[in-house]
């Protein structure tokens, strides 16, 4: 199982995307996953990894470990960090939440984002010598559609909108 | 900034995103969007050729153009959009928002086409 570990904050996003450039290139993981899987695969990486960059907080050094694999008909991925954690469950009732703010951020949709992209979602939170890990799956169609993102609160009548209300809310994922 | 601003006419601007539009710029995207608003830009065309990235912050400060130019009737559309954009577009089934061109003289040119809108109670 290959796995990749970073540890410049600076640059963690822009080595995060060189190394799925260079699966795109190789087509490392065709034919489990296609080109569009392999970006929602990065999309959801990318939220992650987003999310320790800009919240989290590491009592020592800053690591994070990318664990990818083919897995049957998906591809399993593992991130793991040094960080501090924090409540995954309490963080995603509160982007949902958040939804339904008359002047909703632009920003706190990461963990939803996430969840819509990933299927078979686990999550082990940080604890004294153990660190935290989030894993998921991602087939080769993007499963979920995240309609509930920039729900009914962000939307204006458009022209080129068909006004259909947005779908329930995505599953909570398993604790 | 990856992104660059091209006035299109007194009201329109082509904003080329670059390589992408996420957490890291989308303070400065939306920054630079207000300061053209403010200018009198009514018409957004954002360009997507060759952006990889998109992610939730970025189209959160889009949404937030739109929903500062809506009640103005301005608009905002995508163009050129490119397939990791293109997944984030479905995904979030924002294309029910956004009018997506191949082109982005497309896009000008359907702003250009489109009828005036009447004031109301008008014949």
């Amino acid at each position: 199982m290959p796995s990749f570990h970073f540890h410049d904050f600076d640059r963690v996003i822009d080595q995060v995307h060189d190394l799925f450039d260079a699966w795109a290139e190789a087509d490392t993981f065709r034919p489990v996953l296609e080109a569009e899987g392999l970006d929602v695969l990065r999309l959801a990486v990318h939220e992650w990894v987003a999310n320790l960059v800009q919240h989290a907080s590491f009592p020592g050094s800053r690591d994070v470990w990318l664990t990818v694999e083919a897995d049957g008909d998906g591809v399993r991925c593992a991130v793991e960090d040094s960080s501090a954690g924090f409540d995954f469950t309490d963080q995603l009732a509160r982007q949902r939440e958040a939804l339904d703010r008359p002047a909703p951020s632009e920003r706190g949709r990461g963990l939803l984002m996430l969840i819509t992209c990933a299927e078979d979602l686990g999550y082990r939170p940080a604890r004294p010598g153990v660190n935290q890990r989030v894993t998921f799956t991602v087939r080769g169609r993007a499963g979920g559609a995240l309609d509930v993102l920039f729900r009914a609160a962000d939307r204006l009548p458009s022209p080129g909108g068909d006004g259909a209300p947005p779908d329930g809310l995505p599953p909570a994922p398993p604790p | 900034m990856s992104f660059t601003f091209q006035k299109a006419s007194p009201t329109a601007a082509v904003v080329r995103i670059g390589k992408a539009l996420d957490f890291r710029s989308a303070a400065e995207f939306k920054a630079a969007c207000q300061e053209h608003a403010r200018q009198g830009t009514r018409y957004y065309v954002l360009d997507f050729t060759g952006t990889g990235i998109l992610d939730s912050t970025g189209l959160g400060v889009i949404f937030s153009l739109y929903r500062q130019l809506t009640p103005a009737g301005g608009q905002v559309v995508f163009a050129a959009v490119s397939r990791p954009v293109q997944v984030v577009v479905q995904l979030t089934r924002t294309y029910k928002v956004f009018r997506q061109f191949p082109t982005v003289e497309a896009a000008l040119d359907a702003r250009s086409e489109a009828p005036a809108q009447k004031p109301a109670g008008s014949a």
